[in-house]
């Protein structure tokens, strides 16, 4: 099928960016190519989910900088920087229908242009919700609601997909079945993927680059 | 601004809510002016002796409301915590029912029940005497036992069911399970929920005015309203407000950091609870079904049982009781539209605003809000229409701290849940209304809009000081009826208003449910 969605590319990096809080400091520096996979590791408090609330900007940096594309992401709002973000849970609006979700990807309207539609039918097809799409959020697997929210963040067109541990509250069959169309996806759409993960021997093999944090410093790897 | 946004802007953009915010403090503050204008050089003491005897009284019978109706509350939610029984839903629903029943209705069960001539005076001995205290104590407690009910037995519910098998695994005792489980689930509740009942007895009007006793049972709210309508006296009547206003807000002030601290939130729920089996508890679990029955059941169905058909076709065919519920409905949509919309816009952001706000109207006597509106649209020459839209405007305010209480929690939980994915998705505000906060809160909104009706349509500290003789409503005329103790017809007026507010608040709830499965299908 001829791909109808567009990303921009960059390369990420930051640059001594730093986040400071109640006396503790977490550092990171990395570099990440576009289309490429980070897997991000260390022990609970280590500061992955900071790091993430640092790029997707619902917490600001104490110093160091943040670029995408040679671009300082610092002034910029939430919806404006290049991330979508996919957590454990609370990633899609119960009360609203598969199609609604997906719609807010294009535009927090709603209203969508015939491309824009079309877009969304390729997306929940290439997801297998096609058949779910007038069916509110609330009634489906939990599964299904990580797919919704994933076919959400691809409508987005947003470059650089973020993954909080996003199959953890799955079962272990369904968690590797929405991996293995996560990475599909990726190489298709060609995004760049940052993901949290506990799972570090299962996950490696299928990245190119890791962000290990411990005691509040990250070592950059290429693997 | 690492998120691209300057507090300047965010102010401006907020600038509904800032609006809104000084349209409620002037419609609090302005009343208060005109009546103090009224003081002009006017030095003339307070009598103190009885300015003393009334503070004293307020709060006495503040408190005494206030911890009965929490004592009573604490033994029912833990009956209802352990115990499932058929009709326990019912029961509750019930208790919610009395909890938004008319102050007069009230008022005119617990008088045809306790009465010395009463079904249940009449065994309470010869000292016995319901106008005072005692009359005052039982209509509170029936009044608002039933929202200590409420939130103990929600706290109570969401103990996680790992506590309850913990403690029946260490073989937990009732008074271990009050001291370590029970009471530490309930206390983070307590000063929010003491606080707003204790402000709302020591405010209360319709019952201390009608249930009081003499000058030596009478509040300082119900003495403004008698300075002002039997004594011409405003400037007695600005006195007494200024003292009630500085009593109620220092009490408030010294609990305000707990008053605007948020609940943890907690989210399982409850198993079987333990301590059902031990005859402690069968004890105290009859005696709150003996409570319930004596001061919820037994009076409604006194009312129910004097009412006397062949009074209520006269009453049908009286063009004045039909002005009345015309006046009555029109009072209710008119405050309970106007205060969600108030509300809502004012709970922007977290909602502080909102809630600080209420306070302030909770402090605010509604009769001194009343005299001092009446002061201002004098000059107009008030005209029946005039004096409804005021009476609408004043109701609004004075029900706005219970839609924003029913309103806050709901959408903080909302923005909880999705505020990120919003924040990400570039939603700006009307988008956010549209798509999440306007659907999911649909039901919300219609329970507060039917408790606001109902609250609304019994008001009778506002409608008393504003209606002129010819103008009418359910509540005045029950209100007079009372006054001239023609208790069997009363019951049909007390009857009229419960079921205009069941009606409305059947038909409100309906349409928000239908509505909301048409636009966003069954999911919510």
């Amino acid at each position: 099928m001829a791909q109808v969605i567009e990303l921009a590319t960059g390369l990420l990096e930051a640059k001594q960016l730093c986040y400071a809080r109640e006396g503790q400091q977490w550092h990171y520096d990395f570099s990440l190519p576009a289309g490429k996979r980070m897997l991000i590791t260390g022990v609970s408090g280590a500061g992955k989910s900071t790091l993430l609330d640092l790029l997707v900007g619902f917490v600001p940096a104490s110093s160091g900088q943040l670029n995408f594309a040679g671009q300082n992401l610092a002034p910029l709002a939430v919806h404006q920087r290049p991330f979508s973000l996919l957590s454990q849970s609370d990633n899609v609006f119960l009360h609203l229908s598969v199609a609604q979700n997906l719609a807010l990807g294009c535009h927090p309207s709603m209203r969508l242009t015939a491309r824009q539609q079309q877009q969304r039918q390729q997306v929940a097809g290439s997801l297998g919700l096609l058949g779910l799409l007038d069916r509110p959020a609330a009634r489906l697997s939990g599964g299904q609601q990580q797919r919704v929210a994933l076919g959400r963040a691809l409508l987005a067109a947003k470059p650089v997909l973020l993954l909080d541990e996003p199959f953890s509250a799955l079962d272990e069959q369904t968690a590797l079945d929405a991996q293995q169309l996560l990475l599909a996806l990726q190489a298709e759409y060609g995004f760049s993927l940052l993901m949290v993960s506990h799972q570090v021997q299962a996950m490696l093999p299928l990245m190119d680059y890791r962000l290990d944090l411990q005691a509040g410093q990250a070592s950059f790897s290429q693997l | 601004m690492a998120n691209g946004q300057h507090p300047i802007m965010k102010a401006l953009r907020d600038w509904p809510k800032w609006l809104v915010a000084g349209l409620v403090l002037s419609l609090l503050l302005a009343p208060l002016l005109a009546l103090l204008s009224q003081l002009g050089g006017q030095t003339q003491a307070l009598h103190w002796p009885y300015v003393r005897s009334l503070v004293r009284f307020t709060l006495w019978q503040a408190l005494l409301s206030t911890l009965l109706s929490a004592a009573i509350g604490l033994l029912l939610a833990r009956m209802l915590a352990r115990r499932s029984f058929h009709g326990r839903t019912l029961l509750l629903s019930w208790l919610d029912a009395c909890f938004v029943m008319p102050s007069l209705v009230v008022v005119l069960a617990v008088v045809m029940t306790f009465r010395p001539s009463g079904s249940v005076g009449q065994f309470l001995g010869d000292g016995w005497r319901l106008y005072g205290l005692n009359g005052i104590l039982l209509a509170h407690v029936f009044l608002e036992t039933p929202l200590f009910v409420r939130v103990f037995l929600a706290r109570l519910q969401q103990m996680p069911a790992g506590y309850l098998r913990q403690a029946r695994l260490l073989g937990f005792n009732d008074w271990q399970m009050w001291r370590l489980l029970d009471w530490p689930a309930i206390k983070p509740a307590l000063p929010s929920v003491l606080m707003m009942v204790f402000l709302l007895c020591l405010t209360s009007f319709t019952v201390v005015l009608s249930l009081g006793g003499g000058p030596r049972a009478t509040t300082l709210e119900v003495a403004i309203y008698q300075a002002l309508r039997f004594e011409f006296d405003p400037i007695q009547a600005v006195k007494l407000a200024l003292l009630q206003l500085g009593l109620a807000a220092s009490l408030s002030l010294l609990l305000l950091p707990a008053l605007m601290r948020p609940l943890p939130a907690s989210r399982s729920q409850q198993g079987l609870r333990p301590e059902g089996q031990r005859l402690s508890a069968y004890l105290q679990d009859a005696l709150a079904w003996a409570l319930l029955l004596l001061l919820w059941l037994w009076p409604i169905w006194v009312l129910l049982s004097n009412a006397r058909w062949p009074l209520l076709v006269p009453l049908l065919q009286d063009p004045a009781y039909w002005q009345a519920v015309r006046s009555s409905l029109l009072l209710g949509l008119g405050s309970a539209g106007l205060t969600l919309v108030l509300s809502l816009v004012l709970l922007g952001g977290r909602g502080r605003l909102a809630l600080l706000l209420s306070y302030g109207i909770l402090l605010m006597p509604a009769v001194v809000l009343a005299t001092g509106s009446f002061l201002l649209i004098w000059p107009l020459n008030p005209g029946a229409q005039l004096r409804l839209g005021l009476l609408i405007l004043l109701n609004a305010l004075l029900v706005m701290p219970f839609a924003v209480k029913m309103l806050r929690p709901a959408k903080l939980a909302l923005t909880q849940a999705y505020g990120r994915q919003m924040q990400l998705l570039g939603m700006n505000l009307w988008q956010r209304w549209r798509w999440v906060y306007w659907p999911c809160l649909l039901p919300n909104l219609g329970q507060a809009f039917g408790l606001c009706f109902m609250l609304a349509i019994a008001d009778l500290a506002a409608t008393l000081l504003l209606a002129t003789p010819q103008m009418n409503t359910l509540a005045l005329m029950l209100y007079r009826l009372l006054g001239s103790h023609q208790l069997p017809l009363a019951i049909w007026l007390a009857f009229s208003l419960v079921v205009l507010g069941v009606l409305v608040n059947w038909a409100v709830q309906g349409m928000a449910k239908v509505w909301g499965a048409k636009r966003y299908g069954a999911g919510h």
